[in-house]
């Protein structure tokens, strides 16, 4: 069972679960969820284009050309992996399935960014923090851009409130009907 | 007071700045505590010439066929040390007294959003903070902005300003007005 629905956005990252690492894949923004598949086709191209390169540098420049080679073949290979990677995940959401997460974003309580300077601020590394209802803490680190805020903007779409704070972004409980 | 600035400083992001859409300048934009400031600085631009030159000049000796290689390396290290300079000029100017810098009081602000376009059927993003300010007036920082949107919300919030998510970005709700009585 696979879940072809257009994401709202999706993002190549490293997951964490309550600070530990537990992956790499993809996580997908729907309209009523976020979901996180794992997926390291990325890992493959870089390994393809360090050998398609290193035959390139030989072929054309008669010389296997050292440390280029792996430099740009996992340059490449990652820009390339990222959009593979986006691009077969929508296909491989399979609910109960070992490589899926899915995280209702009715549960969503807290977001925040936890952010490192990363050699005097050269290359910061940012971190989306996604807290639920359980305590359960969701952490997707890489490229993640403005995922927090389009978080953000899709539980206000669903009538959530979600109020800035010092630490991040506070969603306010649903009221639950007391049935009364 | 240069210390005092610099310890002051929340965050700066290299980025494009376009005001209402239009005059696209390179700089910086810096978030302090009480607000947001661009300043046009080039290092980055110029690292971006002149990495390359350098890279190939000192590979060439040894490694003339793959001079191309070198260029491009030049081009991603040269960027890199020009972004780190960018931020330290543009720290080191706002300490100055900020004289050509951009200010935007964060008490001025009333919504932020990113526009993100994307290419290659949405494999490749650019992204654009867009702060509007009380009189509407549009300031855009495109560029690795990354968490800014939510950082200056958050600062805001810090400031007692209440600020909510909406499906179109962060509204911030205006100051109440003294009415003097």
């Amino acid at each position: 069972m696979t879940d072809r629905i257009k994401p709202i956005r999706s993002e190549s990252t490293f997951f964490r679960l309550d600070g530990s690492r537990t992956g790499k894949g993809v996580v997908l923004l729907y309209p009523d969820r976020l979901v996180s598949v794992k997926i390291y086709v990325e890992y493959v191209c870089w390994f393809v284009t360090v050998l398609i390169l290193d035959v390139v540098a030989y072929h054309v420049f008669h010389v296997i050309a050292s440390w280029l080679v792996p430099f740009f073949g996992i340059l490449l290979g990652g820009v390339i992996g990222r959009a593979v990677d986006r691009w077969l995940a929508p296909g491989m959401v399979a609910p109960g399935a070992g490589n899926t997460t899915i995280i209702p974003l009715d549960t969503i309580s807290s977001l925040r960014t936890d952010r490192s300077g990363g050699l005097a601020g050269l290359f910061p590394t940012e971190t989306v923090v996604v807290t639920t209802a359980d305590g359960t803490e969701y952490g997707f680190f890489g490229r993640t851009g403005s995922l927090q805020a389009g978080i953000a903007s899709a539980l206000a779409e669903r009538g959530r409130e979600v109020r800035a704070t010092p630490l991040g972004l506070a969603v306010t409980p649903r009221a639950v009907d007391s049935g009364a | 007071m240069e210390m005092a600035e610099s310890a002051a400083l929340i965050r700066s992001e290299s980025a494009r700045r376009y005001v209402d859409g239009r005059m696209g300048r390179w700089g910086v934009v810096l978030l302090y505590p009480d607000r947001l400031a661009s300043v046009n600085v080039r290092a980055e631009l110029w690292g971006c010439f002149f990495g390359p030159v350098a890279m190939v000049a000192a590979g060439w000796p040894v490694t003339a066929d793959a001079g191309a290689f070198h260029a491009i390396i030049g081009v991603l290290l040269g960027s890199t040390i020009g972004r780190f300079i960018d931020r330290r000029r543009a720290a080191r100017k706002m300490a100055a007294g900020g004289a050509g810098a951009t200010i935007i009081p964060l008490d001025a602000i009333g919504s932020l959003r990113t526009d993100r376009t994307t290419r290659w059927s949405g494999q490749f993003a650019v992204e654009t903070l867009v702060v509007t300010t009380a009189d509407g007036t549009e300031y855009g920082f495109r560029g690795r902005i990354g968490s800014l949107q939510t950082e200056i919300a958050g600062t805001l919030a810090g400031l007692g300003r209440e600020v909510r998510a909406t499906p179109l970005g962060l509204a911030v709700t205006p100051q109440p007005v003294s009415s003097g009585a």
